[in-house]
């Protein structure tokens, strides 16, 4: 732990990431709070009111204002992507430690499924599910968790197939430690860092898609007001209110960029090239 | 004597600011004409960064002092960033320990002599003209004991042995016909049988070339073999220097002492000084005197005091106290 | 010889592949509840109507037979009619117009991330450490913290409806001319690449860094040969293959960008058809343009690896 806080320390970009990332967090948390606005009482007597210090984003086509809907909004989405991204994190580094650990067909087959997942978009594969299962918040999960499981499986598998003749995993093996055991106490905890730095990159990529998916209308539906259906209202009044969909991306996009300046930090320090070996 | 290579008081600096010893530290170093020096010392006793020092090899915050580093005429520490490049390679020149790593991997060894060749085309008539230089570097080639230069030419460096590449890659240095060829353990990371071929082709080369040499190893014996004055550095200092027979039958400073008795009690290859206890002070712990008193089976008091080099006789000098008092040794 | 052994292994892994993705496709299609006829015809069809349109589409055989018979028709070109979104229209036609466009973008949108990652990677391995290493690499973070087709509104805002250097919306098809497309692409196309110039630049920054500190590099200057020189012909030269690599991996991703993106300049492409068919339920269409896009990623990967193959003798000799 201690290492981890003085490695981001050292690094500005990181600890600008961390700062970044726990104001976004806060005001998630906090923000629909402390605002007075209501999430959803409708004034039509203030329609598509530019910025204002009472309504700092502006209000909607139904006289809504919009920070509260995009801090609600941002709940929901991050939600959605922390849902999607953990189911494939568990699901992809199952497959991928199965793969690499036990090896041979088990090894081949999964992985080529994998590689067939891998040969579509990253979007039309979400896209497709979407159109299979229908539209609607647990599916965008899915459709999340689909995208990432075989980045994940890819990555879990490359590095037990790495960390498996490593001597103190033969060692053991020759002690007589079961399989699950072997697999949980000595290959889970040194593949681990990899893994969670790549679930941080994938929870802010997944937050893209599920407002991709949204926007276009085949993700979650209005009225759930997710990041995503908010930038689609806006889109349709974008001429005459623009502040509407380009504050909310700009929300977006800055909560994001806290999330990834965090996760290269904690990448630099993952990277077993750089790290010198703890266990 | 005239020297090729004069340098006085060479100092380099890694991190001035803090407060560690500089890691090479008032190096002295003279080359004749056509003379093989041998630099002797532990890894970590600063005799590679030195000769990177004087190729002006190092990274860009280093930070290189001199007194004066005279080559030929020409004052080296003057030379603006162009004149340098124009003297690398076609007076300086240098092998390195790792010939795997000195080939540009993506292209073929012919690729590297057809642009060593175009570095010095304008001075030599038997390289213009197109494919002159395969001409010539196939006969290099057979000069450093590869026949089929035609075949190497067309090989790309992973399809080579290290021993190939390093012939390959003195073949291309030869290919500049430098004045001086620094060479920084030039067999360390080839087996013994090759190892042997590469100091033959060295004790070849000398006699055959007119160049000088710099010969940098940790193997006292190698140096032993091949060259005609011996530099022992020890902890970014040279501790002794004078000419081979001097250095070998007489050694006056205890660390060359431990060294030549570890190398004869283990015949040859000597990869760590087991005879000499302790370890090689790193830059942060530096001793204010005698920088391998620490280590020393002979310390006295004043050792903790600065100690400069002492010329015994013409070219032979010692850092040790033990030089002023005749007969202490 | 053996570059051409590998570029046949290669390609029939492909076919094998897309064989394999397009059995897929077409039977998670099939497990998908509902009756493509009622939704074709309406809750209120009448039973005549729903047997003719089953028995037009071949929905009342067997499922392989179902299958065989798609798979037949993606080989010669036939992919079937469209149900709903362009009633009778075959497949192929509706692809055949908007392929170019998509294609264009796409490509289009490689290129400025290539010129903006080539510059900045760059730039950021040269000046390591000091500001414009910072500028670019903050640039390249917050490249892919972006949704895509909010960047494009921003374009659009500034570019097109502030400044009005390009149109906001639509698009001129480059088959009927081409300054047109690369006027009227320009703003999608850059909304597209951003992402991936971070991406891109990212990757060619540590690959030059990585290589800058390689031993060849000392040796060459040994050699005398110029800054400059040693830069393209070593540092450079040996980046480039794992940039390379990157690039066939972004594929999938920039794709993705360009769906979401033709929607949002009204471009007609395969992007904009899938997600429309998605919308009207034609799942014979959403089957067609998943094909297409697994089939252009599969070959994009393909050239790629092929590129790197020749830059990188290790694996030719």
């Amino acid at each position: 732990m201690r290492r981890i806080w003085q490695s981001i320390r050292s690094n500005s970009m990181a600890m600008a990431g961390l700062i970044i990332t726990s104001l976004f967090l806060l005001s998630i948390v906090l923000g629909p709070i402390l605002i007075p606005h209501s999430l959803t009482a409708t004034a039509y007597d203030r329609i598509l009111e530019a910025p204002s210090l009472a309504h700092p984003f502006g209000t909607d086509s139904y006289g809504r204002d919009v920070l509260v809907r995009v801090l609600y909004g941002a709940r929901i989405s991050l939600g959605i992507s922390i849902t999607g991204v953990t189911l494939a994190a568990v699901l992809g580094t199952l497959i991928g430690m199965a793969a690499g650990y036990i090896g041979r067909f088990y090894d081949s087959a999964p992985m080529r499924v994998m590689d067939l997942l891998f040969a579509f978009p990253a979007f039309v594969l979400a896209l497709f599910l979407m159109v299979i299962l229908g539209f609607g918040v647990a599916n965008v999960a899915l459709a999340i968790a689909l995208v990432y499981v075989p980045i994940f499986a890819r990555l879990a598998r490359n590095m037990t197939v790495t960390i498996k003749s490593e001597p103190y995993v033969q060692a053991a093996r020759l002690q007589g430690q079961s399989t699950i055991r072997l697999l949980c106490r000595e290959l889970l905890p040194n593949i681990s860092a990899p893994l969670l730095v790549q679930a941080g990159v994938g929870i802010a990529f997944g937050v893209i898609i599920e407002s991709g998916l949204s926007f276009l209308g085949l993700g979650v539906q209005p009225p759930t007001p997710s990041l995503g259906v908010i930038m689609a209202d806006g889109q349709e009044y974008f001429r005459r209110a623009p502040w509407v969909l380009t504050l909310t991306g700009l929300f977006v996009s800055a909560g994001l960029l806290g999330i990834n300046l965090l996760g290269d930090g904690f990448r630099d320090l993952a990277d077993p090239r750089l790290r010198k070996r703890t266990s | 004597m005239d020297y090729l290579l004069d340098v006085r008081n060479l100092e380099v600096d890694f991190a001035p600011e803090t407060r560690s010893a500089p890691v090479v530290d008032g190096v002295d170093l003279r080359v004749g004409q056509g003379e093989v020096v041998g630099v002797i010392g532990e890894s970590g006793s600063g005799k590679t960064v030195t000769c990177m020092a004087l190729l002006r090899l190092l990274p860009q915050h280093a930070q290189v002092r001199a007194d004066c580093a005279r080559f030929r005429d020409m004052e080296l520490i003057e030379l603006g960033e162009n004149e340098f490049d124009a003297l690398r390679g076609r007076d300086l020149a240098m092998i390195f320990q790792d010939p795997v790593g000195s080939f540009n991997p993506v292209k073929t060894v012919g690729w590297h002599f057809r642009h060593v060749a175009r570095r010095v085309t304008s001075k030599r008539p038997d390289l213009q003209g197109r494919g002159a230089w395969k001409a010539s570097a196939v006969e290099l080639l057979r000069k450093v004991g590869i026949p089929h230069g035609q075949q190497i030419i067309a090989s790309y460096p992973h399809e080579l042995s290290g021993g190939m590449l390093q012939r390959a890659l003195i073949a291309l240095v030869l290919q500049l016909r430098p004045a001086l060829i620094v060479a920084d353990e030039p067999t360390t990371n080839l087996d013994n049988i090759v190892e042997f071929q590469i100091i033959e082709l060295f004790r070849l080369l000398r006699t055959e070339t007119d160049a000088s040499f710099l010969f940098i190893t940790h193997d006292i014996s190698l140096a032993a073999r091949l060259c005609d004055r011996i530099v022992v550095m020890y902890a970014g200092q040279i501790v002794e220097d004078g000419s081979t027979r001097d250095v070998l039958d007489a050694p006056r400073h205890p660390y060359t002492q431990g060294l030549l008795r570890t190398a004869t009690e283990l015949e040859g290859k000597v990869d760590r000084l087991a005879e000499i206890p302790g370890e090689l002070p790193t830059i942060t712990n530096m001793p204010s005197g005698c920088r391998f008193a620490p280590r020393c089976p002979q310390r006295q008091a004043v050792c903790d005091q600065y100690q400069p080099m002492r010329t015994i006789a013409g070219e032979r000098a010692v850092r040790c106290v033990l030089a002023d008092s005749k007969g202490a040794l | 010889m053996k570059i051409l052994q590998y570029i046949l292994l290669r390609v029939s892994g492909v076919l094998l592949t897309t064989l394999v993705g397009a059995a897929v496709v077409f039977f998670a299609m099939q497990a998908m509840p509902g009756d493509p006829a009622l939704s074709a015809l309406g809750e209120h069809a009448s039973p005549e109507a729903i047997a003719r349109f089953r028995a037009e589409h071949h929905l009342d055989a067997p499922l392989a037979q179902q299958f065989l018979h798609w798979l037949w028709g993606i080989m010669s070109a036939d992919l079937g009619q469209s149900m709903t979104l362009a009633s009778d229209v075959p497949i192929s036609h509706l692809l055949v117009a908007r392929i170019p466009n998509t294609v264009f973008i796409g490509i289009y949108a490689i290129l400025l991330a290539l010129m903006l990652a080539m510059t900045m990677g760059t730039i950021a391995a040269i000046k390591h450490g000091k500001a414009p290493d910072t500028i670019a690499t903050s640039f390249a973070v917050l490249g892919v913290s972006m949704p895509d087709f909010w960047l494009g509104f921003v374009l659009i805002l500034v570019f097109a409806l502030t400044l009005g250097l390009f149109p906001a919306y639509g698009f001129e098809s480059p088959l009927v001319s081409f300054a047109g497309a690369l006027h009227s692409g320009f703003l999608p196309a850059l909304a597209v690449a951003a992402p991936m110039a971070a991406v891109f630049a990212r990757t060619l920054r540590s690959a030059l860094l990585e290589n800058m500190r390689k031993d060849y590099v000392t040796v060459a200057r040994s050699f005398g040969f110029s800054r400059s020189f040693v830069f393209w012909n070593y540092i450079f030269r040996n980046s480039i293959i794992a940039f390379v690599v990157i690039v066939g991996l972004q594929v999938r991703y920039l794709l993705g960008g360009v769906v979401v993106i033709e929607r949002v300049f009204g471009i007609p492409g395969i992007g904009s058809l899938m997600v429309d068919a998605a919308f009207a339920r034609d799942y014979a269409v959403v089957q067609a343009c998943a094909i297409v896009f697994l089939v252009t990623v599969l070959v994009v990967n393909l050239v790629v690896d092929i590129v790197c193959a020749l830059l990188d003798p290790k694996r030719t000799r």
